[in-house]
């Protein structure tokens, strides 16, 4: 007792520097909340969203007749989703463990994949819409152009592809395991140099992700939808009210999904580095931004409903794969009735193309 | 006709060397704790246990430094300051000593 004594008269303020000190925020509560909440979630938007572009691709790849340009984005989309989709349970076992257990390489090829195909998807949504744009709008000079562009489709799917893997590469470079200095569990998260401006860096990482994940699709797409839009509303045509609702209800849904998320991965860009936030509020910006992520992946569950299956040629294609699928178990021997039957759906596919040119397999 | 898909082509072309220059979209974390903000006043030096490092190059904002206290508190602190740096070293010769 007497030996801390003097001690406490040398720091007047020691009987009460509990509350003069600074804590680190506690996320104590955000943890158990990720901890339940986002392995639920991650699994349920993996197992539908690996169903519904599953159906997608086979759908494509089993069509034989010619597909328009969007058909070929639309595959490609597909196939980013369901890479993309295939990360989400390694993130929830991260999120369930509250750690990451799967070591350095995977958490690089992870993240790596995961921004690859965030960011292949996005470009394939304002391809989309630039694709449809010069088919109903530009649609007197359209035939020449889209089969111009029909040639070049893989080799434009394939910069697609190789832009979205360049975009992605500072996921491949910065991603790392690594144990945060004060805990001993691993995670994996971007780690900058020591010596580099690493606040500034990672503000402009999360600008450049709005921008090139939400503004140049975002655009893209407003620009060409008004158009066609515009256009439809001048054309007399039975379809034409339903292709403005379809128009109407991919932008909205992209807007649902990715409006929230880009909100808050702004904000958290502008405050970013910032002193003396509050606690509170940092645990708000955190719950805010886990529920918003989800809700923008959820986006890659609905592309195949939006795109593919609201095509009448599409779902109609569809439902005779499946039944072939079905009735194969039982048709074997009876293999030459089936052929025939095919080959009849398929002339009359051909003709039905070679009507309507403009429109595609899935609009 | 050739003029208009010449210009779609250039636009195309330039969003692809825009894109060439950027980087990806990041997935990180938060829900780490981190220090926010830094203690205004001085912590004796005789109160510290051990220090832990917060680094802005990883999952939180700003560079600290937390103090641990013998009576389990953790404390925010900035690294820049004199007596911090003071603090750091008196911590690691003591460290020093207890593994030699």
């Amino acid at each position: 007792m007497n030996f801390t004594e003097p001690r406490t008269a040398d720091y007047p303020y020691y009987s009460d520097y509990a509350s003069l000190i600074t804590p680190p925020c506690s996320k104590l509560e955000v943890r158990n909340f990720t901890k339940s909440f986002l392995p639920v979630v991650y699994s349920l938007i993996c197992v539908i969203g690996l169903v519904g572009n599953i159906f997608v691709v086979m759908t494509f790849a089993l069509y034989e007749r010619t597909k328009s340009m969007t058909d070929v984005y639309l595959f490609n989309m597909a196939i980013a989703d369901i890479l993309f989709v295939l990360t989400l349970p390694l993130w929830a076992v991260n999120y369930a463990a509250d750690k990451w257990i799967f070591g350095d390489f995977i958490c690089k090829i992870t993240r790596g994949i995961y921004a690859i195909n965030f960011s292949c998807g996005m470009l394939l949504l304002a391809f989309i819409s630039v694709d449809r744009y010069i088919a109903i709008v530009q649609a007197t000079k359209s035939f020449k152009l889209r089969a111009r562009t029909l040639a070049y489709s893989k080799l434009i799917c394939l910069a697609v592809w190789a832009s979205s893997i360049l975009i992605s590469s500072s996921s491949f470079l910065y991603s790392e395991s690594y144990n945060l200095t004060n805990e001993t569990k691993e995670i994996c998260d971007h780690r900058f140099d020591r010596m580099s401006e690493s606040t500034m860096l990672k503000s402009l990482l999360l600008c450049l992700q709005v921008g090139f994940g939400f503004f140049i699709p975002f655009l893209f797409m407003i620009f060409c939808y008004t158009f066609i839009v515009k256009s439809l509303q001048q054309a007399q045509n039975s379809k034409r009210n339903k292709a403005i609702r379809v128009i109407i209800l991919i932008v909205a849904v992209f807007l649902v999904c990715q409006v929230p998320y880009n909100i808050v991965l702004l904000v958290t860009a502008i405050n970013m580095g910032k002193l003396g936030r509050s606690c509170d509020n940092e645990k708000i910006m955190a719950y805010a931004k886990y529920i918003t992520e989800a809700i923008a992946f959820l986006h890659c569950c609905v592309n195949p409903v939006l795109y593919a299956f609201i095509g009448v040629k599409f779902r109609s294609y569809f439902v005779k794969i499946m039944k072939d699928l079905w009735c194969m178990r039982y048709k074997k021997y009876n293999k030459r009735s089936s052929r025939t039957n095919s080959d009849i759906y398929h002339s009359r596919q051909t003709s039905e193309i070679l009507t309507d040119n403009a429109s595609s397999f899935t609009m | 006709m050739s003029g208009c898909s010449s210009k779609s082509l250039v636009l195309v072309s330039l969003l692809g060397l825009l894109m060439l220059l950027l980087c990806g979209c990041s997935k990180a974390q938060s829900n780490q704790d981190c220090c926010l903000s830094y203690t205004r006043v001085r912590l004796p030096r005789w109160a510290l246990k051990g220090y832990t490092e917060q680094l802005s190059s990883e999952v939180c904002d700003i560079n600290a430094i937390i103090f641990h206290t013998y009576s389990g508190l953790k404390a925010c602190v900035n690294p820049k300051e004199g007596w911090v740096k003071k603090h750091l070293l008196f911590l690691s010769h003591k460290l020093k000593k207890m593994s030699a």
